[in-house]
C-alpha cells in the first residue's frame, strides 16, 4: 500500500470520491425536489406547477427553496397564487418558434396577469422583453375566461409576442383571490397551453 | 460485505448532509444577501426606497411588468421603525418577511380603508401567556411584532394604465421609514435608579 504522509493514499481518494459523490447527490436532489416534484410541496395542473403554502413558515422548505433559487421571494399565499408553465399540455418545451393557443378558465381572483419571461433573460438575470397581459387590458369572454395567443407575429385578439429564439417561461400571477376562490384554482389548471404550428 | 458498503455509506451520508445544508441555508443566505443589497440602496435616503426598472431584480429575477415595488428594510434593534406608507386608490399589497423569507405579516387594500397606513416594527416581547404576540392596532398605528432582527417590508401595487403611474409614483415617494428613538425607561424602573 502506497503511504503518503502517514494517509493510505487509496483510502483519500475513496474517501474524496464519497464526498465528492455526496455533495452532488445532495445539490442535485435538493434541486430537483425545488423544481416542483413529488412531495416537495408542489401541486401540478396540467402544464402549471403551483406552490400553495408559499410564504408561510410552515411551508415546505423546497417551496421557499424553489422561490430564492429563482432569485425570487415566496410570494404571500394570502395575496397571491402564482402559476409556472415551461412547457405546453402535451410536456414539450415553450419554445419561441412555435405558436401556441392558451384558454384560460373564468379566473375567480380580483384581478390576474399572464406573463411571458425568455428563459435566457431569466437566467442572466436580465429584465426587458418582458411580455404581459392583465385582466385590465385583455379582451375576455362573457363567463370571464380569456383566449391568448403566442407567437412571433402579431396575431388579433390577446397576443403574446414570443421571443425571437429560445425558449420561455409563463407565470400566470392571480391576485387577491378567496379562500374558496383558492380551492377552486387549486383544484384545475388555470389554462390549457396547446401548440399549433412550429417553424 | 460491510466493507463494501463503507464507502456508498459515506457517500449517502454526506449526500443527505448537504441535500438538508442546501436547502435549510441556502435561502437563508440568499435573504440576507438580499437584505444587504437592498439596505444598501435604501441607506442614502435612509427611507423608503422605489423599486425602479432593474431594481425590481432585486425582489424577483420575474417581475410583473407593470409592479410597482417599494421596499423598507427593518431593522429595529432595541427600538422601534414607523414605515408610513401612502397608499393608491388602486389594489396594493404589502409584505412583511422574515431574515429567512418567510412571509411575516401581510395585508392589501380590502383590509384599509384609508389613504395612507403606518406600521410600527419592534422585536417581539415575552408575554405573561408564553404566547407569541401579535399584531395588533394601536392609536391607528399597525404594531407588528418581529422575531427577526432583520426583516423586509415590500409594498406592491399595480400600474398597466400609464395615466396613473405619476399619481402613484408621487404618493409612494413621500412614504417613509425610519427607525424611531427607543422608548425613554419609566422612572424607577432602571437598574440604576
Amino acid at each position: 500500500m502506497a503511504w503518503r504522509g502517514g494517509i493510505p493514499v487509496s483510502g483519500l481518494l475513496k474517501f474524496l470520491i464519497a464526498v465528492a459523490v455526496g455533495l452532488a447527490a445532495g445539490y442535485f436532489s435538493a434541486t430537483y425536489m425545488a423544481s416542483g416534484h413529488a412531495f416537495s410541496g408542489a401541486v401540478r395542473l396540467g402544464a402549471w406547477t403551483a406552490w400553495p403554502q408559499s410564504g408561510r413558515e410552515d411551508a415546505s422548505p423546497y417551496s421557499r427553496l424553489h422561490f430564492l433559487m429563482r432569485g425570487q421571494l415566496p410570494p404571500s399565499h394570502f395575496n397571491r397564487l402564482e402559476f409556472e408553465a415551461v412547457e405546453d399540455d402535451a410536456g414539450d418545451p415553450l419554445r419561441a418558434g412555435c405558436t401556441y393557443r392558451i384558454a384560460s378558465t373564468t379566473l375567480p381572483a380580483r384581478w390576474w396577469a399572464l406573463t411571458l419571461y425568455p428563459e435566457e433573460e431569466v437566467r442572466r438575470g436580465r429584465f426587458g422583453n418582458v411580455r404581459e397581459i392583465s385582466s385590465r387590458t385583455a379582451i375576455l369572454a362573457r363567463d370571464g375566461s380569456a383566449a391568448f395567443i403566442i407567437s412571433r407575429r402579431p396575431r388579433p385578439g390577446n397576443w403574446l409576442q414570443a421571443p425571437p429564439e429560445g425558449r420561455f417561461i409563463l407565470v400566470f400571477r392571480l391576485f387577491g383571490p378567496t379562500p374558496l376562490a383558492r380551492e377552486k384554482l387549486l383544484s384545475r389548471p388555470p389554462a390549457r397551453i396547446i401548440r399549433e404550428v412550429c417553424r | 460485505m460491510m466493507s463494501r458498503l463503507f464507502w456508498p455509506g459515506i457517500a449517502l451520508l454526506v449526500a443527505v448532509i448537504a441535500h438538508i445544508a442546501y436547502v435549510l441555508y441556502l435561502p437563508r443566505m440568499d435573504m440576507r444577501e438580499r437584505l444587504e443589497a437592498l439596505g444598501r440602496l435604501a441607506r442614502p435616503s435612509g427611507s423608503f426606497q422605489i423599486l425602479e426598472g432593474r431594481q425590481a431584480l432585486l425582489l424577483t429575477r420575474t417581475p410583473p411588468r407593470y409592479m410597482l415595488h417599494g421596499v423598507c428594510v427593518i431593522e429595529p434593534g432595541e427600538g422601534q421603525v414607523e414605515m408610513m406608507a401612502r397608499l393608491p386608490g388602486s389594489y396594493w399589497s404589502l409584505t412583511v418577511y422574515s431574515d429567512s423569507g418567510d412571509v411575516i405579516y401581510t395585508l392589501n387594500d380590502r383590509h384599509v380603508d384609508a389613504d395612507s397606513l403606518t406600521v410600527i416594527f419592534r422585536m417581539r416581547k415575552e408575554t405573561p401567556s408564553g404566547l407569541p404576540e401579535v399584531p395588533r392596532l394601536r392609536e391607528g398605528k399597525l404594531v407588528v411584532p418581529l422575531a427577526s432582527k432583520r426583516a423586509l417590508a415590500v409594498l406592491r401595487t399595480y400600474v398597466d394604465v400609464p395615466g396613473l403611474r405619476r399619481r402613484i409614483l408621487r404618493a409612494f415617494s413621500s412614504s417613509t421609514c425610519r427607525a424611531l428613538p427607543s422608548p425613554a425607561p419609566v422612572a424607577g424602573t432602571t437598574s440604576g435608579s
